[in-house]
């Protein structure tokens, strides 16, 4: 059988060659698909054939870091990781990490809008982009916010392109909120015997005044590649603020029954790399797998982690979660193949009755007309009024 | 036309919650600013349904709607320049909850900022934003400006903590936009309407960030002989990798009119005064204070004065709470300005706006949220003499320009409403604008919420 054609690829190398990219897909009636590193480009279902994919991995070059003003000018193919290491070398960072894909492109990152371990101390990645440079729908290069921490001139377009998956426009430089590197990330690592410790002490964790800046919850089914549930804590600051903010969270622990847990450096990386590989071991050589996302209230987040196989039964399933912002990625290896349509349907009614959302980050069949990608929400309408006004069809990213 | 709005409305509200008399309408007429327009009538509803119908009967009758909150608005945002309907919402004032477990609260928008703070704090938490207006504005004003206040250099602004809205389009119906969770799928119309001064949408319910109250706090006042040697400091505060919860600076003249108010910790040989605030865990903040006082002393301080309890934290505020005042005392007509420019570029801003002052022959009061770049220069004047009314309005365009310049935003944390709708084509291209038409357009294709504030009208438009 002969290979499905493929979509066109073009590879800019500078914002003034994606508007005439951008321009002439408009002129012959094609969708341009934008792409950071790829590293989503295997989450939907590939592009149509008369979409034109935008490879943006040639917009690179090293960051214009104005230390003084704590802000960084990126170009829209620098990878996180990347962006991190020159960052480091002034003594700077952007809090704003990507367990999954570390080297991600900032552009992507910022397109996907992508949740972060540090979500509930650092809040959203909006918060950390002070201005953009997009191409808009008929190649017009247009800046968008500023260099300003503080800026209430006219609407904010800045935060409304920030996590718009690619659908207003092409993203081709990005200007950073930074912050100053923290002197010492200090942290410990709780292996529990089953989801119901590992839900006490995230609880513990979430009832401090003060919670670490980073508690990660990985678990999942019997098939899964991780431990039964484990939890992964993260202090950032200063070594006397950190030291004292994990004895509290030590001490919260001891106090939930939970008293062992990790703390030798080599073993606690182990850990985390193993949490980083997840999406990678559990995607990996398939092409039906399912990524769903998970938000609820931070405090209900324990508990629904506990009580996620009654719904998703024997079959192979993970869960990683960013417990104090209540996110999560569930995966299910197998897709919806092992598990029935009702039994997601079922969970998405149990997280909306916790003032949650479930909803389909990545999925490389299509979907069943029965299980949406997202539950409908009361914005939808002005979203998609939004969406045909600023980048009317073809577009960007029709498939989103 | 608008008898017949008002008896609808009547009907709807009752005769007591309806304003039409023209004394009654004076008061409704102007905001912070002191420009004046007289609406049509004030509908005073006190639930989401009552203002939802309110907007609707506007729609019906074909006339503009303001909302309105304390109007402590510094930029004319809440006068009624099209005159019409305002709609106040003081009365949608109650706190539905406080989940400390969720570390939010939800709140209706005529609640005050203050009442929220009092509301919180015995439950261990503050919410963040923190205008100068505090007491008096609401958080639906807050919103609305997206506003900001000393403490945002280390918490951020409005936006950051408002997590979900209840909101009432033009033509009266009610949408929730937002989740109130920490992330969700879609575009983030939150952030789109804070700060869109009404003219997207009212809000009428709002689900805000709480945050627990700091474990402690230290407060400095330092002294400086020369201007560019503590904003030379600032900028080493924050190159060291200290964020602090505040960064404050007064200028000279600000700290001559606190003198002649009874201020007495500023000296007569004082050029400028940093009021700087940390916040955190106690081994944290007590290290952070004292590298602070290290660096002021290095960039030249004439006197660091580390408050020694909550008393003397209080007395070190006041002066910079009381800066405004001060210079009311000395001139009724104070021209504010809010300009913001990159940390780095705040020393050559604070000498522009002096040489600009020089140049055209004005005092300007410089005080800034100095940690954010964002600087306040408030020019005194009297609006009865044309010649210095048109000196001050050169003097505030030259001020525009050189922030534009400087790669800065013309307004940091006021809002643009009327008073900066001239400087709107300074920092934005006609293709930026149009955009925001579009955005507008989306919203309220008619134009009816908050007409001829914050963006210019476009060709055509409103």
């Amino acid at each position: 059988m002969a290979a499905a054609p493929a979509s066109p690829v073009a590879y800019p190398a500078h914002s003034a060659a994606v508007a005439q990219l951008v321009r002439q897909a408009g002129a012959d009636g094609r969708a341009v698909v934008p792409r950071g590193s790829g590293s989503r480009q295997l989450w939907w279902p590939a592009p149509a054939v008369e979409h034109l994919i935008l490879d943006l991995s040639g917009l690179r070059g090293r960051p214009e870091i104005n230390a003084e003003n704590l802000s960084a000018r990126v170009p829209a193919g620098l990878s996180l990781i990347d962006l991190q290491a020159a960052l480091a070398e002034r003594g700077l960072w952007w809090p704003v990490e990507h367990l999954d894909a570390p080297a991600a492109s900032v552009s992507g990152i910022i397109s996907a809008g992508a949740a972060n371990p540090g979500l509930g101390r650092y809040g959203r990645i909006r918060d950390w982009v002070l201005g953009l440079e997009t191409v808009r729908a008929g190649g017009e290069v247009l800046p968008l916010g500023g260099q300003t921490m503080k800026n209430v001139a006219g609407y904010d377009l800045t935060r409304l392109w920030v996590g718009a998956r690619g659908t207003l426009g092409v993203i081709t430089a990005a200007t950073l909120r930074l912050l100053p590197l923290p002197s010492v990330r200090a942290g410990l690592a709780l292996c529990c015997a089953d989801a119901a410790a590992c839900a006490r002490a995230a609880s513990a964790l979430l009832a401090l005044p003060e919670p670490p800046d980073v508690v990660e919850w990985v678990g999942g089914g019997p098939d899964a590649p991780t431990a039964a549930a484990q939890l992964l804590v993260r202090c950032d600051g200063s070594a006397a603020a950190t030291s004292a903010r994990l004895d509290r969270a030590v001490a919260a622990l001891k106090a939930a029954g939970c008293p062992w847990h990790e703390t030798d450096p080599g073993r606690l990386a182990a850990h985390w790399q193993a949490r980083a590989d997840l999406h990678r071991r559990l995607t990996a050589g398939s092409a039906r797998w399912l990524r769903l996302c998970l938000a609820v209230p931070a405090h209900a987040g324990p508990g629904l982690s506990e009580r996620l196989p009654a719904y998703l039964g024997g079959h192979g399933w993970a869960l990683a979660g960013h417990v104090t912002a209540g996110v999560y990625t569930l995966w299910l290896p197998d897709g919806l193949a092992g598990h029935a349509v009702a039994a997601l349907q079922g969970l998405r009614q149990e997280v909306a009755q916790q003032g949650g959302l479930l909803w389909v980050e990545g999925s490389p069949q299509p979907l069943p007309p029965e299980f949406g990608a997202r539950p409908p929400r009361p914005q939808d309408a002005l979203e998609a009024a939004l969406r045909q006004e600023l980048a009317p069809p073809p577009g960007f990213n029709p498939h989103l | 036309m608008s008898s017949a709005l008002v008896e609808d409305l009547q009907g709807l509200l009752g005769e007591r919650r309806v304003f039409a008399d023209r004394p009654s309408l004076r008061a409704y007429a102007y905001d912070a600013t002191g420009e004046k327009h007289m609406p049509l009538a004030v509908a005073f509803p006190a639930s989401t349904a009552e203002v939802a119908g309110a907007v609707a009967l506007a729609a019906f009758h074909d006339v503009p709607v303001v909302a309105r909150g304390a109007g402590t608005n510094l930029s004319g945002g809440t006068v009624p320049s099209a005159g019409g309907l305002v709609i106040s919402l003081q009365r949608l004032n109650r706190i539905l909850a406080i989940d400390s477990g969720g570390r939010r609260a939800v709140v209706e928008p005529g609640v005050t900022n203050l009442r929220l703070q009092e509301a919180l704090a015995p439950h261990g938490f503050f919410y963040a934003p923190d205008p100068s207006s505090m007491k008096v504005s609401t958080l639906g004003g807050n919103i609305g400006e997206n506003a900001g206040g000393p403490r945002c250099l280390k918490y951020g602004v409005t936006v950051g903590h408002v997590l979900a809205l209840q909101v009432v389009l033009a033509d009266g119906s009610v949408v929730e936009i937002g989740s109130g969770l920490a992330a969700d799928p879609g575009y983030d119309l939150t952030a789109l309407v804070c700060g869109s001064e009404g003219t997207l949408a009212i809000v009428t319910q709002a689900t805000v960030r709480i945050t627990p109250l700091p474990r402690a706090a230290r407060t400095l006042l330092v002294i400086f002989a020369d201007l560019a040697a503590s904003s030379r400091a600032v900028s080493a505060v924050v190159a060291a990798g200290i964020i602090p919860a505040c960064l404050e600076l007064l200028d000279r003249h600000n700290l001559g009119v606190l003198r002649a108010s009874g201020f007495t910790a500023y000296p007569d040989s004082a050029a400028a005064a940093l009021i700087i605030e940390v916040d955190g865990d106690e081994a944290a903040v007590a290290a952070d204070a004292e590298r602070i006082v290290g660096i002021c002393r290095a960039h030249g301080a004439q006197k660091v004065r580390l408050a020694a309890d909550p008393a003397e934290r209080a007395e070190l505020w006041a002066g910079r709470r009381a800066a405004y005042g001060a210079q009311a005392r000395f001139s009724p007509y104070l021209w504010v300005q809010d300009v913001t420019v990159p940390r780095d570029r705040l020393t050559d801003m604070l000498q522009a706006v002096h040489a600009i002052a020089e140049q055209h022959g004005v005092r300007i009061y410089a005080a800034a949220h100095a940690g954010d770049g964002n600087l306040h220069p408030v020019i005194p004047y009297d609006p009865r003499d044309p010649e210095e009314t048109a000196r001050v309005a050169a003097a505030d365009r030259a001020i525009l320009a050189a922030c534009v310049e400087m790669g800065g935003s013309i307004t940091g944390e006021h809002g643009v409403g009327l008073d900066k709708l001239p400087g709107m084509p300074l920092q934005f291209s006609a293709a930026q604008l149009a955009c925001m038409h579009t955005v507008r357009r989306v919203f309220d294709p008619v134009g009816r919420l908050n007409p001829g504030k914050l963006l210019p009208a476009a060709k055509g438009g409103f």
